[in-house]
């Protein structure tokens, strides 16, 4: 009987030892490391107040190129529609796009500039795809919010991208491109698939930030800071 | 005692009159079948608010203070505790039930009226429940997105509860001097408080490229929060294409 009962227990503790090193999750730390190192740069460039507005929002452009390779992104939020659009009709929506992203990327990250972003987190979608979860303090509301990035690793393994960022709104994350791509795939079914009409309402949209900016409401970059 | 009003069967009558009538057909959009419908009644909602709704928030705003607003929001808010706890009750949701209940009587006498939220303070934390969130716990699904004029974003299932919270709201019963124009002044006032805290958010909405899109997609997943009482993540785990994996 008592050499039943060792077994048991022998058998119970190798199984507890097993469960706890197999982690649910493989976790690439190396998305982590990318993560923390970039996104702190892009929020440091917003908080440089030794560069001219221009020059922030080239260096801001130069960095989220580099983070998240824009023109991927651009494409991904055309959805379906990005298999018909013509090379030419890409680059001319492209040039566009850039720079539509890009100040609302800016509108998003101004509320954390200046903060620095921590990671606490990340857990493997598939072996080359990863969320990593960070956390920063908003200048809106004072209190810590979860960022969430969205990582794609190379085929090779050497280099890694983010796709998408999401933010938390009280416990619902917000997936910034996946967002984007709801609306654009929505417009462009509307408009018979019409490119030059999603870059016209893109251009609407801007003319609209641009004099938000100088009106100093809800702008990326405020006047005095 | 007043019998219940008749908007449960009112606003059941407008849906099947309109579909009826081939104002409501059915689109290709698996999502959202009534689109066409939905975004006429949308751009019609968007320019009452510009043109009344917004305007009177705004002025709201610049005759009173955070303060002021915030007692009005607390007093309005206090008002829906009775509908919250017969919510939680259909969703045998029993010890919120009774929070909820203890927290309309802690504002409505601590807090005067419900001006103040000292039942907060103490930590008797705010749910809200309306009977499309029952009715959802129960499994009623929502059925197709639908847009109503004046009402917003709402569904089948939602707008039955939305009538069905009229009848089962304990405040609605009490008879006095002038109850009606009280309880359609008070509702106005909650309007206008609402409004002007959405003021910065819903221009934000109309900076996107589809600012119906957005609503549509925010409706859904806040109504799904609501019900589980948890929050819903989107999808983010779809197979990736070739093109953006090719790196």
């Amino acid at each position: 009987m008592k050499m039943f009962k060792k077994l048991g227990m022998r058998s119970l503790a190798t199984a507890i030892v097993l469960v706890a090193a197999t982690p649910v999750a493989f976790a690439d730390k190396k998305s982590e490391a990318y993560v923390q190192a970039n996104a702190n740069s892009v929020l440091q460039v917003l908080n440089d107040k030794s560069l001219s507005q221009a020059a922030r929002e080239a260096k801001f452009g130069e960095y989220m190129n580099k983070f998240a390779h824009m023109p991927t992104i651009a494409r991904r939020v055309l959805g379906v529609n990005a298999r018909s659009v013509s090379e030419p009709d890409f680059n001319k929506y492209y040039k566009t796009f850039e720079h539509y992203a890009l100040e609302v990327y800016q509108v998003h990250f101004d509320q954390f500039r200046g903060e620095a972003l921590r990671v606490v987190g990340s857990k493997d979608d598939d072996d080359r795809r990863s969320k990593v979860e960070t956390v920063i303090k908003s200048s809106q509301t004072g209190k810590d919010t979860k960022v969430y990035w969205d990582v794609l690793k190379s085929q090779d393994g050497a280099s890694y991208r983010v796709r998408d960022v999401g933010i938390d709104l009280g416990g619902s994350v917000l997936w910034l491109a996946q967002e984007q791509q709801a609306q654009f795939e929505s417009f462009l079914n509307r408009n018979g698939g019409n490119i030059d009409k999603l870059i016209g309402r893109i251009n609407v949209l801007l003319a609209d930030m641009e004099q938000r900016k100088k009106d100093g409401r809800g702008s990326a970059f405020k006047q005095n800071g | 005692m007043k019998s219940p009003p008749a908007s449960l069967t009112g606003v059941a009558s407008a849906l099947a009159a309109l579909t009826l009538s081939g104002c409501i057909t059915a689109g290709a959009n698996p999502e959202d079948p009534y689109e066409d419908f939905n975004r006429q009644m949308f751009a019609f909602n968007d320019g009452l608010d510009r043109a009344v709704l917004e305007p009177v928030a705004k002025g709201y705003r610049a005759v009173t203070n955070e303060p002021v607003r915030e007692g009005v929001g607390n007093f309005t808010s206090n008002l829906n505790e009775p509908l919250t706890f017969v919510n939680h009750i259909l969703q045998f949701q029993i010890p919120d039930a009774g929070a909820t209940l203890g927290r309309f009587v802690v504002n409505t006498t601590v807090g005067i009226a419900g001006i103040f939220d000292p039942a907060s303070a103490i930590g008797m934390q705010r749910t809200k429940e309306d009977f499309g969130q029952t009715l959802g716990k129960w499994g009623v699904g929502g059925g197709p997105y639908l847009v109503l004029p004046f009402l917003g974003s709402s569904n089948p299932r939602d707008a039955f509860g939305m009538g069905a919270d009229l009848a089962l709201n304990p405040l609605n019963y009490p008879q006095f001097e002038s109850d009606a124009e009280i309880r359609t002044g008070i509702a106005a006032l909650g309007g206008i408080n609402a409004r002007e805290g959405a003021i910065e958010a819903i221009d934000e909405v109309r900076n996107q490229i589809d600012p119906y899109t957005t609503v549509r997609r925010l409706y859904d997943r806040t109504r799904a929060q609501d019900i589980a009482n948890a929050p819903i993540q989107p999808n983010q785990t779809e197979k990736l294409p070739e093109s953006e994996l090719d790196f």
